[in-house]
């Protein structure tokens, strides 16, 4: 059986970091979904439909962090985050 | 989410520390400018006559024949003054003119309370890049806060108003970061959701990320032949058209094109930070149409930048701002000596954490040193100095830089509460000073702009003050 070198400690702080860093990423490519779905639904206004989509989407997008982050008893945060990303994916190729 | 809210809050609250107390001085950009240009006192005027708008647009036309995109900023009740300003890449810079006699007033050349604002929105690193930096330093905010508030709810409103400085420190200090936390709640996150829509597009682009732009030749604009700038009409019956056509609201400023001029409605109008303006032919003055930029969503976006920018706030809503981002500066600080105490006795000897310890004392002493050698350096500098903005930047940088070798160099070699009692000393000094130094150097604008001056010289003066009263804490702790 190999041996374990690293610290307990470290090991916490390591799956910490790519935890977080994992978050941040898929919730942001959540967010920017959610917000190419609201541009491509009013199309004939672009304007305002990217006006818009950026004040759903940048609100989410700490809120998509903090459910990632903070609901980690099995996975839970990232269940929920990535069947948003599921269903904003899904949306749009409904609408296309 | 204590690990999360403790080192997101401190690798992004070394900046955003920098970020928000610009910001809170950035909301008295146009007062600072005015303390710094004590050269405009006395001129008090919101409607420019005729033979002042003439002799601006003369002037303004000849940069323009330059090559300077100069544009007309019309006096208001926070600046009245005209004023002829070009971007430099940084800030907006340029002449100021009485709005009575359109004389250009011989002001010493400052970029003001402007390179607060600034140095708020891009850290001086590019516009586009400084910017992005910035917006992700704000969602950064966002969850921290986010994090913060869910740790501390079941105790949010049992704890509201608790401040128990008879305790151990980390437990006065972690009293302090919720007090001002839970007090400027709402507006640290309104203010950074609303700074984050300012310019949402450089952190989510509205277009695929896979979307490769094409890019097609330009002609550069050296090579186009540059069409003849028309002559500008009497401007004083066109801003009338103007304000009626924009609803009875005041106007803000001019671009001025070869042939045609923009006129737009003023910013201090509303909370809605609109673009609306009213296009005229030059040189005939013929009206070409009015631009109203309506719409719920427009309209929405729009208050989102009316709330940041509050350019519609009067003194009172103002200061009201001012106060929220001091107690949001607290709250970053308090938050990052909270997290050097908690850790101090585990992590105290490892260079990780001395560097961690001298980086914020550089955020927080060494960014008040610099502020307040900003605003000597105004005054000392001789008010003919050719190229003077550009050295009040560079002490600004350069007693930020010194400051922080030095919070470094005490951090590393073992002996941080030097480094803090030490700048905190400088800037009690220069603090406390500023009140003078404006009495010596600006008497007769102290007495015209009494309040500006009371305002700034008052703020240098509190900041000393508090300055000197935590040096001498530590003092007496140390001792």
């Amino acid at each position: 059986m190999p041996r374990v070198t690293v610290s307990p400690k470290s090991r916490l702080m390591l799956n910490r970091l790519v935890n977080a860093a994992g978050g941040c990423l898929f919730s942001y490519l959540v967010a920017h979904m959610l917000l190419m779905d609201l541009v491509q639904r009013a199309r004939p206004t672009p304007a305002d439909a990217a006006a818009a989509g950026h004040m759903i989407a940048l609100a989410c997008l700490p809120v998509l962090i903090l459910t990632w982050f903070g609901l980690y008893t099995r996975y839970r945060g990232a269940m929920v985050v990535i069947t948003a990303g599921g269903v904003a994916a899904l949306s749009r190729l409904v609408v296309s | 989410m204590g690990w999360l809210h403790g080192w997101v809050g401190l690798v992004s609250g070394l900046c955003l520390l920098c970020v928000f107390a610009t910001g809170t001085l950035a909301v008295f950009d146009t007062e600072i400018t005015r303390w710094m240009q004590p050269e405009t006192e006395g001129h008090f005027s919101t409607h420019p006559t005729d033979t002042a708008l003439s002799d601006a647009t003369t002037l303004l036309r000849s940069q323009q024949a330059r090559g300077i995109a100069a544009f007309l900023v019309l006096p208001s009740v926070r600046s009245p003054v005209l004023e002829i300003l070009h971007y430099n890449g940084h800030e907006f810079v340029g002449d100021v003119l009485d709005p009575a006699t359109g004389v250009v007033i011989p002001t010493r050349r400052t970029t003001g309370g402007k390179f607060f604002y600034n140095f708020h929105y891009t850290l001086r690193g590019g516009h586009e890049t400084g910017i992005r930096v910035v917006n992700m330093l704000a969602m950064g905010l966002l969850v921290v806060v986010g994090a913060g508030i869910i740790i501390h709810l079941h105790a949010l409103v049992p704890d509201v108003v608790l401040l128990r400085l008879s305790t151990s420190r980390i437990r006065s200090w972690l009293d302090v970061h919720l007090l001002a936390g839970v007090l400027a709640l709402p507006f640290m996150v309104m203010i950074a959701y609303t700074g984050i829509l300012v310019h949402a597009d450089t952190i989510m682009p509205a277009h695929s990320l896979l979307h490769e732009t094409k890019k097609g030749r330009i002609s550069s604009p050296s090579a186009l032949p540059k069409p003849p700038l028309q002559a500008v009409p009497p401007l004083s019956p066109l801003l009338s058209i103007a304000q009626q056509d924009l609803g009875g609201r005041p106007c803000g400023f001019i671009l001025f094109g070869p042939d045609r001029m923009s006129i737009f409605a003023s910013d201090a109008a509303a909370p809605y930070l609109t673009r609306d303006h009213v296009d005229f032919s030059l040189p005939d003055g013929h009206l070409l149409g009015v631009t109203l930029n309506t719409g719920q969503i427009a309209t929405t976006m729009q208050l989102m930048h009316g709330l940041h920018y509050a350019r519609f706030a009067g003194p009172g809503l103002r200061w009201l701002y001012f106060i929220s981002g001091l107690f949001g500066t607290a709250v970053i600080a308090s938050g990052l000596v909270l997290f050097l105490m908690k850790r101090r006795r585990k992590s105290g000897h490892l260079a990780i954490f001395r560097v961690a310890e001298g980086l914020t004392v550089a955020s927080m002493t060494s960014l008040l040193t610099a502020i307040l050698a900003f605003l000597w350096s105004n005054r000392l500098l001789p008010s003919t100095l050719p190229d003077r903005d550009g050295m009040e930047i560079d002490i600004f940088f350069a007693v930020w830089g010194l400051g922080a070798l030095h919070a470094l160099s005490r951090s590393l070699f073992g002996n941080p509460m030097s480094g803090w009692q030490e700048q905190l000393a400088a800037a009690a000094i220069m603090g406390c000073g500023l009140p003078l130094l404006d009495m010596v150097s600006a008497p007769q604008a102290l007495i015209h702009d009494a309040a500006i001056h009371m305002g700034v010289d008052g703020m240098g003066l509190v900041a000393g003050l508090v300055a000197l009263h935590a040096a001498r804490c530590l003092q007496a702790r140390t001792a």
